[in-house]
């Protein structure tokens, strides 16, 4: 250590190099289980790595439930309920109705009038008689559903908004409003036979 | 050959013997850093103690916010900001780029390509870094953490830093030893990495600024990458390069240091993003985990030093750099611990945003990088300009360093656990949490005057050994002349 003597020489040649042993195992371990515990922590708090999820919300569908609704999915959803009720037994989930049960609602031209009256009077009086939906001719008898149910405006308005507006069956008719139902009432509730094809006719098309 | 009897795990070819005649002396080495390296030392030093001064009147502004309140640029939106910033790229950066330079030309056996070139680069850097404060104290401030330079001086800042980094790169690359050691991967990586960090915030925040939460994300991205893959590598190419050499051994492992090295560069930019940010679940549970990971190279890389350092109880007359050496390796796992800590989302529950993450950035910063910056000036400082150290003031400097921090980070530390519980507690008012923590900032202050007095010490014996350096030389010059 002679050099180390005198301060101001310094023995300096030698650089830092490192020693080839092998590494510790349980550094391989520790990063492992570290790895393991961060895909569980992702996993939780992640939110499915969309962008939509923010803390402290975990998942997309704890945002949705909480979204505020459109004031029309309020109805649809309601809408929904009924049909499912008191109309898919006959006209299918599908809306495509099934040969000699019902005829299809969806794309039909009786429900996409602009105005919703003729399928609301059948919906509540029920119809019989031959009818030609999509071209197709159906001679039937549907019950007075509604009136049986006794459905009231709002759940009309309800039903009938949502066989129209339905995109997944490719309806996209408007909303159907409690006024509108309200205007039909006095006929609705006069009646006391089924319609028939040939009477609705006669109804324009925009009521 | 003194040394190799010193140290059995030397390789036979190693010590003073392991110099291939071809390759330049270490003197040789040596000199050729000094011109630019003094420059760059002595510029950070200056930024240094300057940044100090701003540092302590910003802690004395949180406890008397009245206090110049009418002198619009001494407010404390803007000295506090100056502060951190002539910290961070006036001392830190610059001076981290110097130390770094040093040891690839040592590791490469190579002397420095041009001196000349790297004095240009550094005066351009200075120029960013003042350009960058004046911008501040005139109110031009971004806004963004860490990145609060306006748009002219980070130009200049990126200019400077291509010019300075390229320096590296070629000393790098004409390198005589051909072995590369794992400190020159680290501080490799760190030169890489700035540029990319500088100029995609700078591009993205202050170019044509992107829109949104996108902001915040890339804010976090930068301000969590300047610290961990560029001020965090520097000081680890440091400390690894330090630990060995001034314990005169091997270091320990070398495959534990490939680990730490991959692991970390692999994992350190993921990190960042605070628990609570208004961002994308995924951003900050990711930023969670990766900084949980941090722990692996980190307590990797203090195993590693710690074998080795372990190994020679005399530290020979590295003793003095090695003090800041060791405290800032202790800093590191320490500082680990508590940033994973910082990210688990119940501690961020009560800490976030309070007091607590600038105790962890203090710690980082000043405890790690400063501190082995110190080290690493203090070991080659002597080295280039051939003078000694005044070692009373160096004792100064280490006390008043580690007391100042100590205090600083304990009292922000506590008083941070103790405002985020105030404002955890639905009982207690705002003010209530304001009133908790003053005590401590006061603390803090106290401890920003001791690093106040620690650098000036440091900044008193570097003017002493550049006097007596130029008085050796200049001064036997007058006497020949004579
Ligand atoms: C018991 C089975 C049955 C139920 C329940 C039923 N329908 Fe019908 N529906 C029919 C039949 C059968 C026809 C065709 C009648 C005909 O051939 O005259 C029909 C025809 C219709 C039509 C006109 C033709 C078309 O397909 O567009 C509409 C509109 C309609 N139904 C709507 C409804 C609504 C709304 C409900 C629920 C409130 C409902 N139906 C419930 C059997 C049913």
């Amino acid at each position: 250590m002679k050099s180390d003597a005198k301060k101001s020489v310094r023995n300096d040649e030698s650089e830092p190099k490192a020693s080839q042993t092998a590494a510790p195992v349980f550094i391989f371990v520790v990063l492992a289980l570290l790895l393991y515990w961060g895909a569980l922590h992702i996993d939780q708090y992640g939110g499915g790595f969309r962008k939509e999820v923010y803390a402290p919300f975990k998942s997309v569908k704890e945002v949705a439930k909480l979204h505020p609704k459109k004031s029309g999915d309020d109805v649809f959803e309601r809408g929904e309920k009924i049909y499912a009720l008191a109309c898919a037994g006959c006209h299918q989930p599908s809306g495509l109705g099934s040969p000699g049960v019902a005829p299809p609602v969806a794309g039909s031209e009786w429900v996409l009038t602009p105005g919703p009256g003729r399928a609301l009077l059948i919906a509540y009086n029920g119809l019989t008689g031959p009818i030609t939906v999509k071209g197709t001719e159906w001679n039937l008898a549907m019950l007075a559903m509604g009136q049986q149910l006794g459905l009231s405006d709002e759940d009309l308005a309800a039903v009938l908004t949502y066989i129209r507006g339905n995109a997944a069956w490719g309806n996209n008719a408007s909303a159907v409003t409690v006024e509108q139902v309200k205007a039909h009432r006095p006929t609705m509730d006069s009646r006391t036979q089924p319609w028939t094809a040939e009477e609705l006719l006669k109804i324009p098309e925009t009521e | 050959m003194m040394r190799s009897s010193s140290s059995p795990n030397q390789p036979a070819s190693g010590a003073a013997g392991d110099r291939d005649p071809a390759f330049p002396t270490v003197e040789k080495i040596d000199a050729s850093c000094r011109g630019a390296l003094m420059f760059l030392f002595t510029a950070a030093l200056l930024w240094l103690a300057l940044s100090s001064l701003f540092a302590v009147l910003g802690s004395v502004k949180m406890h008397a916010a009245g206090m110049l309140a009418n002198v619009d640029w001494l407010t404390y939106g803007r000295v506090r900001p100056a502060a951190v910033d002539m910290f961070l790229y006036g001392f830190l950066s610059q001076a981290g780029i110097a130390a770094a330079i040093w040891i690839l030309c040592r590791l490469g056996k190579v002397a420095l390509v041009s001196g000349v070139t790297l004095i240009v680069g550094a005066v351009f850097w200075n120029l960013g870094v003042l350009l960058g404060v004046f911008g501040i104290f005139t109110g031009q401030s971004t806004g963004y953490e860490w990145f609060e330079f306006p748009q002219y001086a980070v130009a200049v800042l990126f200019v400077a830093y291509l010019i300075m980094g390229i320096v590296g790169l070629l000393t790098f690359a004409y390198r005589n030893e051909r072995h590369t050691y794992v400190s020159q991967w680290f501080i490799l990586a760190a030169f890489f990495i700035f540029p990319w960090l500088l100029s995609t915030a700078g591009l993205l925040l202050l170019v044509s600024p992107v829109r949104g939460a996108t902001q915040a994300a890339i804010a976090y991205w930068f301000a969590n990458g300047f610290l961990l893959l560029w001020l965090m590598p520097l000081a680890l190419g440091i400390i690894f390069y330090m630990v060995p050499k001034v314990s005169n051994q091997l270091l320990n492992n070398h495959y534990l240091a490939v680990i730490s090295f991959w692991s970390w560069l692999l994992t350190a930019g993921w990190s960042g993003i605070p628990v609570g940010a208004r961002l994308p679940a995924w951003m900050p549970s990711v930023s969670t985990v990766a900084s949980v990971l941090l722990l692996v190279p980190a307590v990797a890389m203090f195993i590693n030093w710690r074998a080795t350092w372990i190994k020679s109880p005399a530290k020979q007359e590295g003793g003095v750099a090695f003090k800041f050496i060791s405290f800032a390796a202790f800093a590191f796992i320490l500082w680990a611990l508590a940033f994973a800590a910082n990210f688990l989302p119940p501690v961020a529950q009560v800490v976030e945003f309070t007091l607590f993450g600038l105790a962890i950035a203090q710690l980082a910063t000043y405890g790690v990088v400063a501190m082995a910056i110190f080290g690493a000036i203090y070991f080659i400082v002597p080295r280039i300009a051939g003078t000694e150290w005044i070692f009373g003031r160096v004792k100064g400097h280490f006390l008043f360093s580690v007391a100042g921090l100590v205090l600083i980070v304990f009292a922000w530390g506590v008083g941070g656990i103790l405002q985020g519980t105030s404002w955890n507690n639905p009982l207690s008012d705002f003010m209530k949490s304001v009133r908790v923590a003053v005590p401590f900032i006061g603390i803090g202050t106290i401890g920003f005057l001791l690093l106040l007095i620690a650098h000036l010490l440091f900044l008193s014996n570097l003017v002493s050994v550049i006097r007596r350096c130029c008085t050796a030389c200049c001064g036997s010059g007058k006497e020949a002349r004579k």
